[in-house]
């Protein structure tokens, strides 16, 4: 099993957030909930992110990056997959209503918490 | 997710955080020191950063416990709040490899020299605590044989019989109702010595494939293991009764909120609805019922139906498949498992064992140790000592008192009769705790484990002194 405590605490406190933010209807804690939230997202495409070759990188160098990014590649799970997924598609949402400086809709509190609640699993591989 | 699953999960999350606690505040104050500081403290610190966002749901969970309706959000931030402090629970866990090990307590060891007589032999079967939150039976031969260091150091460990162990988690080391999965244990013990499963696994190939293809070792390898499985399920039904498959239905549904996904197959245990179905049928067969339970087992079965709906359909029919085969198996091999353990003289559980747990209950329920029971009611004691009179004949006075004497029960007894009394008064508990102020709520969570734990071991203890102590009528 492999799970990951930071990540499950971070989705566990937004949704605290989000709850507390719709029983006071208070738009401190809506930002806090769309805050963590977009943290969550942001540590999940960093922990799947693969090294980046550019144009200049020498080659004993890139050659250690392709290994690296062929084991990473290797190593990703249909789960990781799946994961980076369902937070690609929840981070525009949240850096919209962060910019539009409102409170989420009810369907984009839902799409959020769930994306949260999925994303947080373990993964039994 | 069910209102019976969520308050469940809410109790065992509640219960598995309390009792990590409990391990990490004793090694503290007990087993003090300061390299270990680092780590309890870490550990201490993740579980006060759960307690602190179980009491900010306060509001839904008192929702959930009064069966109000919960909005959408808040129902996924419960489950999301459950999820996460299960999964952090088993990292936790795992991590307490790093603190010493600490010794059983001496009630297992009464709890096993009785439920397994006259197997049970200490010098062949040790018991020790896991890191691992599961419990675990392996040959220590076999396992130290192939460590190299050992290889290395010792020219030939066939010569140093080192017997079998019995893993238990950590965490269970004070949980009385959870040692019963170590009559499922002990079943593997008694498969390893004694080779029961694996002829029954190739003698059930060898009839179903006739004339015997080339079997792919794979196959034989899953059957065996299926096998050894199910006689370790139907030893500790054969020991406890219903109650012995509880302790996995538990670990199972915890199991089952850390991910989206049904539980895979893993070749060698069946599905847990599967063993379920098999344990529920053998207690059916002696005129024994599960039904006590049924709110946790039909939250198990509900839980996988609504994942399993989800996966795709080539998927689905596997699993599918994978059901009807080894429930298939399981019913072939079911008797001629129970026949083999019956041959260790071993004592079986029965529907009286369980009736008299069920009137144990009602003693625990009060508070009170259930070391012994009476044979006749209240009533007939009552109307026996209200027909004595001065000139009553000694014999009939002697058979009077004589029916106010108690008669040992068994520890199998005792166990059922916790697990009935836990299981009935679960939600009780989570209400009595969620309507007290936030401070009070996990203190009297505490205090309530603690005492059910302690009633248990005082009984536990008992037993093992009226084992020992004769009454008074047969030193007379």
């Amino acid at each position: 099993m492999t799970y990951d405590m930071e990540l499950g605490l971070l989705a566990t406190q937004a949704m605290t957030e989000l709850v507390h933010a719709e029983a006071n209807q208070d738009d401190n804690r809506y930002r806090a909930f769309l805050q963590k939230s977009a943290e969550f997202c942001k540590s999940i495409r960093e922990a799947s992110a693969s090294v980046e070759l550019s144009a200049t990188t020498p080659t004993e160098i890139a050659a250690l990056v392709l290994a690296v990014r062929k084991v990473s590649q290797e190593r990703s799970s249909a789960y990781e997959r799946e994961r980076l997924k369902q937070v690609e598609q929840i981070e525009p949402v949240i850096r919209r209503v962060l910019v539009e400086k409102r409170k989420p809709t009810p369907a984009e509190q839902l799409q959020i918490a769930d994306v949260l609640f999925s994303a947080s699993a373990a993964d039994f591989k | 997710m069910s209102s019976t699953q969520l308050k469940f999960l809410l109790s065992s999350s509640a219960e598995n955080l309390i009792r990590l606690e409990s391990v990490l505040k004793r090694r503290q104050e007990f087993g003090a020191s300061p390299e270990f500081n680092a780590i309890i403290d870490g550990m201490l610190d993740w579980c006060g950063r759960y307690r602190e966002n179980y009491l900010q749901h306060t509001p839904i969970i008192s929702k959930v416990i009064a069966d109000e309706e919960v909005s959408p959000v808040e129902e996924i931030a419960l489950k999301t709040l459950l999820r996460n402090s299960i999964n952090t629970f088993f990292v936790l866990h795992d991590l307490l490899l790093f603190l010493p090990r600490e010794k059983i307590r001496k009630e297992l060891h009464f709890f096993c020299q009785e439920l397994f007589f006259p197997i049970y032999d200490p010098k062949d079967l040790s018991i020790i605590l896991t890191s691992v939150y599961n419990a675990f039976e392996y040959s220590l031969d076999e396992a130290i044989r192939s460590l190299d260091v050992f290889m290395m150091k010792v020219p030939d460990p066939r010569k140093l019989p080192f017997g079998h162990v019995m893993e238990l988690a950590i965490i269970d080391r004070d949980n009385p109702l959870s040692w019963a999965i170590l009559a499922h244990e002990f079943g593997h013990y008694l498969d390893q010595k004694n080779n029961l499963s694996k002829p029954l696994a190739d003698k059930f190939l060898q009839e179903k494939l006739k004339p015997e293809p080339n079997l792919p070792p794979d196959l034989r390898r899953i059957y065996r293991s299926l096998a050894s499985e199910a006689l370790a399920d139907l030893t500790a039904y054969y020991l406890l009764g219903p109650v012995g498959i509880l302790p996995l239905v538990n670990m199972e549904l915890n199991f089952a909120m850390a991910t989206d996904k049904p539980l895979p197959f893993d070749f060698k245990h069946p599905l847990t609805t599967t063993r379920l179905q098999v344990i529920t049928n053998a207690a059916k067969d002696d005129q024994m019922t599960l039904g006590m339970f049924g709110a946790y087992t039909q939250a198990l079965q509900d839980d996988e139906a609504a994942k399993e709906a989800k996966l795709p359909s080539d998927e689905k029919n596997v699993r599918s498949s994978i059901k009807k085969s080894t429930t298939e198996f399981a019913d072939w091999i079911r008797n001629a498992l129970l026949q083999e353990i019956e041959k260790f003289g071993l004592t079986r559980f029965s529907s009286v064992n369980l009736q008299t747990a069920n009137d144990l209950k009602k003693t625990l329920l009060d508070g009170i140790p259930i070391g012994s029971i009476r044979q006749h009611t209240r009533e007939e004691i009552a109307e026996a000592l209200s027909r004595l009179t001065t000139t009553s004949p000694p014999s009939e006075t002697q058979a009077a008192f004589a029916m106010l004497r108690e008669e040992r029960v068994r520890v199998a007894e005792v166990l059922s009769a916790g697990w009935i009394a836990a299981s009935e008064k679960k939600t009780a508990l989570l209400e009595e705790a969620f309507s007290k102020p936030d401070a009070e709520i996990f203190p009297h969570l505490e205090n309530t484990l603690e005492n059910q734990d302690e009633l248990l071991m005082k009984s536990i203890e008992i037993l093992s002194v009226m084992e020992r102590t004769p009454s008074v009528t047969e030193r007379s």
